[in-house]
């Protein structure tokens, strides 16, 4: 049951593109909408015998998670999936292709013999813009793989049925490391390396598609930092993936330009997403949930790509994300659990028609970026005052209701100064003192269905107050979709 | 792969008594280049400036018996300041310029090399810890070829016999037992590596380059033909730079990290050859902040002074900053330096065992270090 409902909600964003392009029927509900792509991709069947075409079949991994979920009493997805109708976007074309295109293997290994060396060796023999298949099954390898050639695709049977078990790896953090530009990923799983699952360095050009980053046992100390992890790094698509048990974030972006997360599942880590001094980013149609924190934008000090700004976050369902913090790094331990979206130090983003829910702490926290929470940092080059966020037209229930008794939150409210009761909205209303001459416009506000928020009043009396969303109510400024040149129809 | 220290040394000996006249013809020549009585180049012909060849032999780098690594004449020795460590390996260095051509020398990194010229890594370990100049098994050599303006990774995984080395594309872990400087027989696993991880280290921005072929490794007073000079002088004299000014009194130098020069310089010096090809701008590990070249200045953040950690995996080990001024036991440099664990260590390719004098020097360098400043 949970399987399916998964399949439709990983076939939503790209049923909502071929409704758009005339490719299919009008569904409206989900169970139309997966039903027009079911149709349109067999027509787009290219009978090449390698090319996958079944978007509704979902992970084992993925599947045995939800399983274990449902009897820990998380929601029900099939609930969810009616009310995700009501978080599509609007019909858009933003020229994505349905599916991966169809790709003639270069060179194909299979499970048997010495996976580390057939493996490692057809990643450096291939040649430039080369395909290297990986057959069903499981690898299991003793250390990192790393990629080196431009242009090349890694492709596995499918997030089910191609594993790379990292469990006994000895050499390298990583699972999958990148260097290389232009480099796509797709259709296997990552399993339980000891650092980062998929990690790609100043790479120009990278897409993972149906890629799952996953750590066996959730919400453990010994985990890895980061499922998929790209740094550094221009021209991003990560479509489709799954990250679960990460002891930082599941899908992070750091100091990259962009960049397009769409129809990705983020769940049991510390953050969903993290979204790290990076600008230009398109955060849409994703399901983040039963994380400590669902989704942070965030501004860093002492990064050497030091802004962030433009990310466009909408169209998400976020939920639920109240899992205890198990980070033990300082920093990490301050994330609290319990919030829906968090900003901080964060300029420019804006925050639109997602439907957030059940967080205990708050279901949106803007923050100025501060020494207490970062640690000491050079003020001369660090900017940390949140401005010109725009939120508006999103879906909140049930936020800030009751504060998980854990220590990160607790950290947090102490930090604040806060007391409960708390609500939905939270700001420590921080700002430069000379903004309007600095440029810096306030952050706007156009929710209707709410009407007060919680001022923690930081840079001031420091008395908490509920304050009127009234008075911070603007016309903020939309962005435009990011669509990056990996994301279009052709590329790969 | 295994090969018993003992079968080892046995067969080595065979051999060398085959070729009893071989070697003895051999010595012959290099008096006579030593003695500055000519006839050096006649007799070698020239190592090869580019291919892919499948054998070590094949390139012409060494003469006689190739584990002598006796090189020909051209194959010139070079001897870095601060070696990177490499699980305790016993290292020799080359470097070959095509006959003819020269070197563009800079006063600090990036020689502009030509096209056809190889730089030669052997990497080896003694039979005995306690046996400096006791008997060695070659275990790998590593080159980069210069072809079109690029640096091209080549590594050649020695045989069993050590009669040569073949080339490997995807690494392999080997397997050496030997004796350690306790006297303990170990069985100490060596990773080989695969030709997508060179450029992890090799690559700055996009761009190859050497590490220790740089001036302030290179500038140093070496031992040749039994006389004591500076390296740069010799690599003049032997003709690379071509009439090119070297100065390497007014050039900066490294240290030897355990030399007997100021601390603080032989900790930099071995954070700069152990680390900086990745922690620096441009570098592998540029996204956390974290510059570690000499060149970076004292008292620096960047140098991780009270910098916390860019990632928060389990390499912090819960503490909080890279360097806390005074305080090794604080500081997570130390603890990666000295950790075996896959996520921990630092540096991360490659290496299994920490460098245990390497952890002393830092962690003595923090020690040393005026404490405060970590608190905002």
């Amino acid at each position: 049951m949970a399987r399916l409902a998964l399949g439709r909600w990983a076939a939503l964003s790209i049923a909502v593109v071929l409704v758009a392009s005339g490719c299919s029927g009008q569904g409206d509900d989900a169970d139309a909408l997966a039903d027009a792509l079911a149709d349109v991709t067999s027509d787009a069947d290219t009978g090449d015998a390698t090319v996958e075409h079944d978007t509704q079949d979902l992970p084992d991994t993925q599947d045995d998670a939800l399983d274990a979920d449902a009897t820990d009493g998380a929601p029900d997805l099939d609930a969810d999936e009616t009310e995700l109708g009501d978080a599509r976007p609007p019909a858009e074309d933003l020229g994505l292709p349905p599916e991966p295109p169809a790709l003639t293997c270069d060179l194909t290994v299979g499970t048997e013999g010495d996976v580390q060396t057939t493996v490692q060796e057809a990643l450096v023999l291939v040649p430039e813009g080369g395909v290297v298949c990986l057959e069903a099954g499981t690898y299991v390898f003793r250390r990192q793989l790393d990629i080196a050639v431009d242009a090349i695709t890694l492709r596995g049977a499918g997030q089910a049925d191609t594993i790379l078990d990292f469990k006994k790896s000895e050499n390298g953090g990583n699972g999958i490391r990148i260097s290389s530009d232009r480099v796509t990923i797709r259709d296997l799983t990552v399993r339980d390396p000891p650092g980062d699952g998929v990690r790609a360095d100043e790479v120009v050009g990278l897409t993972f598609w149906r890629v799952s980053a996953i750590w066996d046992t959730v919400d453990t100390s010994d985990n890895g930092a980061y499922g998929l992890y790209p740094v550094l790094c221009k021209d991003v698509l990560i479509r489709e993936c799954f990250a679960e048990g990460a002891k930082d974030a599941g899908i992070y972006l750091g100091q990259s330009q962009q960049a397009l997360l769409i129809g990705n599942e983020v769940r049991g880590n510390i953050m969903g997403f993290e979204i790290e001094n990076s600008v230009d980013v398109d955060v849409r149609e994703n399901h983040i949930h039963d994380n400590t924190v669902g989704i942070l934008i965030t501004h860093l000090p002492d990064r050497p790509f030091n802004q962030s700004a433009r990310t466009k976050l909408h169209h998400n369902l976020i939920e639920s994300n109240n899992l205890p913090n198990f980070g033990t790094q300082v920093g990490i331990s301050h994330v609290p659990s319990g919030l829906g979206v968090g900003i901080v130090g964060s300029d420019a983003n804006e925050v639109h028609d997602n439907i957030v829910r059940d967080h205990g702490f708050s279901g949106l926290a803007i923050l100025m970026g501060s020494t207490t929470i970062f640690g000491p940092f050079n003020t001369d080059e660090y900017e940390g005052w949140p401005h010109d966020n725009y939120v508006h037209d999103n879906t909140w229930v049930d936020n800030g209701t009751d504060p998980p008794d854990d220590a990160s939150t607790m950290w947090m409210m102490n930090y604040l100064g806060l007391q409960e009761p708390l609500a939905t909205l939270l700001v420590d209303s921080c700002a430069q003192p000379d903004a309007a001459a600095a440029g810096q416009g306030p952050n706007c506000f156009e929710e209707p269905s709410l009407s007060d928020y919680v001022d923690a009043q930081l840079c001031g009396s420091g008395e908490q107050v509920t304050g009127e969303l009234s008075a911070l109510t603007c016309e903020g400024t939309a962005l435009p979709a990011v669509v990056p040149a990996r994301a279009r129809a052709g590329a790969r | 792969m295994r090969a018993s220290p003992l079968a080892q040394a046995r067969a080595t000996a065979q051999r060398r008594r085959g070729r009893g006249l071989v070697v003895r013809s051999g010595l012959a020549v290099a008096l006579l280049c030593a003695l500055g009585a000519g006839a050096c180049d006649e007799g070698d012909p020239a190592p090869a400036t580019g291919g892919s060849f499948d054998l070590l032999s094949e390139w012409g780098f060494f003469r006689g018996d190739l584990a002598d690594l006796r090189p020909v004449s051209g194959v010139l020795l070079v001897e870095p300041a601060a070696p990177l460590w490499s699980d305790g390996a016993v290292k020799s260095r080359y470097i070959s310029v095509p006959r003819g051509s020269h070197v563009g020398l800079r006063d600090r990194e990036e020689w502009d090399f030509p096209d056809g010229s190889v730089v030669v890594k052997n990497f080896g370990f003694l039979l005995d810890e306690r046996e400096p100049q006791g008997p060695r098994r070659l275990v790998e050599t590593r080159l980069l070829v210069r072809e079109a303006g690029v640096w091209k990774p080549l590594v050649y995984m020695w045989n069993e016999d050590q009669s040569d080395a073949v080339k490997k594309v995807a690494g392999a872990e080997v397997i050496i037992d030997r004796v350690d400087a306790s006297g303990q027989p170990i069985a100490q696993p060596y990773l080989v590596p695969n030709l997508a991880q060179c450029a992890s280290c090799h690559e700055r921005s996009d761009v190859s380059r050497l590490l220790g072929v740089t001036t302030p490794q290179l500038n140093r007073t070496v031992t040749r033909q039994g006389r004591q000079l500076n390296q740069l002088d010799w690599l003049a004299a032997q003709g690379i730079f071509g009439d090119a000014e070297v100065l390497p009194e007014s050039w900066e130098r490294f240290e030897d990290p355990y030399g007997d020069g100021p601390l603080q310089a032989r900790a930099r010096s071995w954070l700069h050859a152990n680390c900086a090809h990745c922690h620096e701008p441009g570098g592998d590990a540029g996204s956390t902040g974290l510059v570690l070249t000499a060149w970076e200045p004292e008292g620096s953040r960047r140098l991780g002074l009270c910098k916390r950690p860019a990632a928060s995996g389990n390499g912090a080990g819960g503490l909080e900053f890279d360097i806390v001024p005074g305080d090794p036991d604080a500081s997570i440099m130390p603890y990666r330096i000295g950790s075996t664990v896959p996520d921990v260590r630092m540096p991360e390719l490659l290496n299994l065992i920490p460098d245990p004098r390497a952890v002393e020097l830092v962690r003595g360098w923090i020690a040393a270090m005026e404490p405060g400043g970590c608190e905002p």
